[in-house]
């Protein structure tokens, strides 16, 4: 008893001091700079250079705003507090935020996480991409370079201002496009014959998942998925992109699917019939499909009548290298239309069959 | 202020002791919240109580009001969009995602965060032995609760200020609170509550939670000393953080409030978010048992050996594993019908092992997240579900009907709001029952009234709390 005592004795102190001489901080997940390979420091210090991604030259006067977050607890840990730095670009665009000085005692560094803010651009984040809201890979800890895309008027800004975060520092700059966010998204309630629309709550994103692809084509490797950086989704579009990881994109599958009334889904799917390239109409999934071919690109579209609804999948031909894979995908779709979707009795459409 | 002045004391509470217990990262909370408000339609529920900003509409708490909430939200980062500024004020989206973050702001409630359908516990501290709790000692931290209350008896206890309860008494005052400040202040704490019990929901989503292993709880998580907790949610947090969060799937709402938590059924339309995931996905700890000997013995005899191998019925096991690819060094895989790594296991020795790796737990949280925030979507729906009907005639008398729901016992209240958005009590009336359609109360307005508002709060046919409301300009 007296040996096991000891033994348990000294384990607590080797953790002990180990709990007071450890660095207290995880690794990075970013580089500590561009052209190495090294993880960096969470604790900084960080600088880089930001530029107007269409004519190369500096953004000047741009927030930089900057959080460490700690943690603290073992087993299940909790929130333990933050440290923010704040700073702008100068006249060559360049930003420096210095390294923390300290972790407060008791915690452990956690996070480091940025975002630059120019009114008239896309914002900059470290974690995260705007186009898809994926992971964004290229942040360095120095020399960071960032290239700021101009603000397009397409672009939602309900989707950016939620990109972008909050809290005092950010929301006295951002008020402005919370306004806009507002206008938009009022619009769209107006615009978007939704209020009182039949049928359930539908997003790209539930009608294909990865393992769907995978069962299909066999593909052994991951996916990046996240919506398409085409236009914003919206209460009529959504899609959902599926980048394949460390391959080119003739291994990525896309879905977009349009929710529109009937007689407008029917407009929709024309419009997708006289613009694809190499259509052949087949009539194989739901109301009306046709098939596409572009270059290394597979597509296949379809027009649900009863529901609304038209579908366009795309899929490189590394991933789909038969017209049938890409057909194969579409079904799974309408599948899980169906069952997300079930109609109870046949809605009044271009292709219900009749009229009352 | 009453209820975020309880809510504040609570987190007093909390904030005091050492925190334990955590469940899927505050980052994954608070994007399956963000991405199950957007399925709910928050920003149209909104504009319906006649916020014209929707989901983005200005609410302020005056921190003076809820100093502990505060607090509690200064642990935060603001960087992901649910801290308020120094006065106090967010859009009322962030309100919602700030409920989902401090959910588990104490060890004892986030002990409440666990739920398996298979024997109707809560949180059950693993058992360590000395050397654990000696090493708890060095490093200064607190044992774990031992038990917790059951997530589905949490969150609808009158115990829990940021429950159901919580979130009705808040979301009733504003309506009824006479000022547009107080009503702002009390939609902001039903944003609160509202958001932390879809935190509560949404962990059931992790099959640690809903599978009975508290041990996974106390992984490591990284090089620094006492940096542990479960892999599988780092692992999410990391992969997924709050904006990769993907889209709700559709989830069906249900009669009853705890059939979101556990009901029985494997699918998404009638089981529970527990039954839906500890039928579907094995935790690191209730992984299938070693076999020894496999491949030994008739078919029959490896198969009974192998669903006696199982901790639970489900998942379950095909009849025959590929016991030849098991012998490969990184064994082979388990997939359910749809493709989605349950399992790896390898053969060594003729024994036959399970573990979880790292693109296996990827390829799950891939599948359960978007259920996850399709569950809290149909929650949010439920929470915020039935309107009144309510029409004006030219004498300025209000009628008031049920609408979308029926009505069980309670009380209709009729609001007269002036031009300066001040709100008083016309009329109110008791209700026994009412159908969908059905007449419950009506009153002429006064002549400077300009908006009229009615207020029920009461059951629904199926028994359950609920607060319904409708406005109509005059």
């Amino acid at each position: 008893m007296a040996a096991r005592l000891l033994c348990v004795s000294i384990l607590a102190l080797a953790l002990a001091v180990g709990a007071c001489t450890g660095t207290a901080q995880r690794t990075a997940p970013f580089r500590s700079r561009p052209d190495v390979v090294l993880a960096g420091d969470l604790r900084g210090p960080f600088s880089g250079r930001v530029l107007d991604s269409s004519t190369r030259s500096p953004v000047t006067g741009a927030l930089v705003y900057a959080t460490w977050t700690f943690e603290r607890g073992h087993g299940l840990p909790i929130a333990a507090g933050f440290k923010e730095a704040v700073a702008s670009t100068d006249a060559n665009g360049r930003y420096r935020i210095a390294a923390l000085a300290q972790v407060p005692p008791g915690t452990r560094l956690t996070d480091f996480r940025l975002v630059i803010y120019k009114r008239g651009f896309i914002a900059y984040r470290s974690d995260r991409r705007f186009s898809d809201f994926g992971a964004r890979r290229d942040f360095a800890q120095e020399y960071n370079a960032v290239e700021l895309e101009r603000w397009r008027p397409e672009l939602s800004h309900a989707r950016h201002v939620r990109f972008v975060g909050g809290g005092g520092v950010i929301a006295a700059v951002t008020n402005w496009e919370i306004e806009a966010a507002v206008v938009e998204l009022a619009e769209r309630g107006n615009d978007v014959p939704g209020a009182d629309r039949v049928g359930p709550y539908l997003v790209a994103a539930q009608l294909l998942s990865e393992a769907d692809i995978k069962a299909r084509t066999k593909y052994d490797g991951n996916f990046e998925t996240g919506p398409l950086g085409d236009e914003p989704d919206t209460a009529s579009y959504s899609s959902q992109h599926y980048k394949a990881l460390n391959r080119n994109e003739s291994w990525d599958v896309a879905v977009r699917m349009w929710r529109l009334d009937p007689a407008a889904a029917l407009d929709r799917y024309d419009e997708l019939r006289s613009g694809l390239p190499t259509v052949d109409e087949r009539d194989e999934i739901a109301s009306k499909s046709l098939r596409a071919i572009e270059n290394d690109i597979n597509g296949i579209a379809f027009l649900d009548g009863q529901r609304g609804l038209v579908v366009l999948i795309t899929c490189g031909k590394s991933q789909c290298p038969n017209p049938e894979d890409v057909v194969s995908l579409g079904q799974t779709i309408h599948r899980r239309i169906r069952e997300l979707w079930p109609l109870t009795r046949p809605l009044v459409g271009p292709d219900a069959g009749g009229t009352p | 202020m009453k209820s975020l002045a309880l809510v504040a004391g609570f987190l007093g509470v909390a904030l005091a002791a050492t925190p334990r217990a955590q469940a899927w990262e505050t980052t994954t909370h608070v994007g399956l919240a963000e991405q199950a408000a957007l399925a709910a339609d928050l920003d149209g529920w909104l504009r319906s109580l006649g916020l014209s900003g929707g989901m983005f509409e200005a609410l302020t708490v005056p921190p003076a009001d809820a100093p502990t909430l505060f607090e509690a939200l200064a642990r935060h980062s603001p960087i992901d969009g649910y801290v308020p500024d120094t006065r106090g004020e967010q859009p009322a989206l962030s309100w919602l995602l700030a409920g989902a973050a401090i959910a588990d702001a104490n060890p004892t409630w986030a002990a409440n965060h666990f739920f398996d359908p298979s024997t109707g516990a809560g949180w059950q501290a693993p058992r360590r032995g000395p050397a654990g709790h000696v090493d708890d000692l060095a490093r200064g931290i607190a044992a774990p609760p031992a038990r917790g209350v059951p997530a589905p008896d949490w969150a609808a206890s009158a115990a829990n200020p940021l429950g159901l309860t919580g979130f009705l008494d808040q979301y009733e005052k504003a309506i009824r609170g006479a000022t547009p400040g107080e009503r702002g202040r009390a939609l902001a704490g039903a944003l609160i509550a509202a958001g932390a019990v879809m935190h509560t929901l949404g962990d059931l989503s992790s099959p640690t939670h809903a599978r009975g292993d508290s041990a996974a709880h106390l992984a490591p998580m990284s090089d620094v000393p006492g940096d542990g907790g479960a892999r599988f949610e780092r692992l999410v947090a990391i992969g997924w953080g709050r904006l990769g969060v993907p889209a709700a799937a559709m989830v069906a709402t249900r009669p009853t409030f705890r059939d979101f938590f556990t009901a029985p059924g494997v699918d998404l339309n009638s089981a529970g978010l527990a039954d839906w995931t500890a039928a579907h996905f094995f935790s690191e700890g209730t992984l299938p048992r070693s076999l020894d000997s496999v491949g030994r013995g008739s078919r029959e005899a490896q198969k009974r050996a192998l669903t006696r191998s199982l901790r639970r019925p489900m998942p379950s096991l095909p009849s025959q594993l590929g016991l030849v690819a098991a012998t490969q060094r990184d064994g082979t895989t388990l997939r359910d019908g749809r493709g989605t790594c349950l399992a790896r296991y390898r053969v060594e020795r003729g024994r036959l092992s399970w573990y979880l790796d790292d693109d296996c737990q990827l390829e799950q949280a891939a599948v359960i997240l978007p259920v996850a925030a399709g569950y809290e979507a149909a929650m949010l729906r439920w929470l915020s579900r039935g309107q009144l009907g309510i029409s004006a005639d030219k004498q300025r008398t209000v009628a008031v009907t049920a609408r979308g729901l029926v009505l069980r016992a309670g009380t209709v209240t009729l609001l007269a709001e002036d031009g300066r958005g001040l709100r008083t009590v016309v009329a109110s009336a008791p209700v026994t029952s009412a159908l969908d359609g059905e007449a419950l109360a009506s009153a002429v307005f006064p002549a400077e009234a300009r908006r009229a508002i009615a207020l029920y709060r009461g059951l629904d046919g199926n028994g359950e709390p609920v607060v319904s409301v409708g406005f109509v300009d005059l």
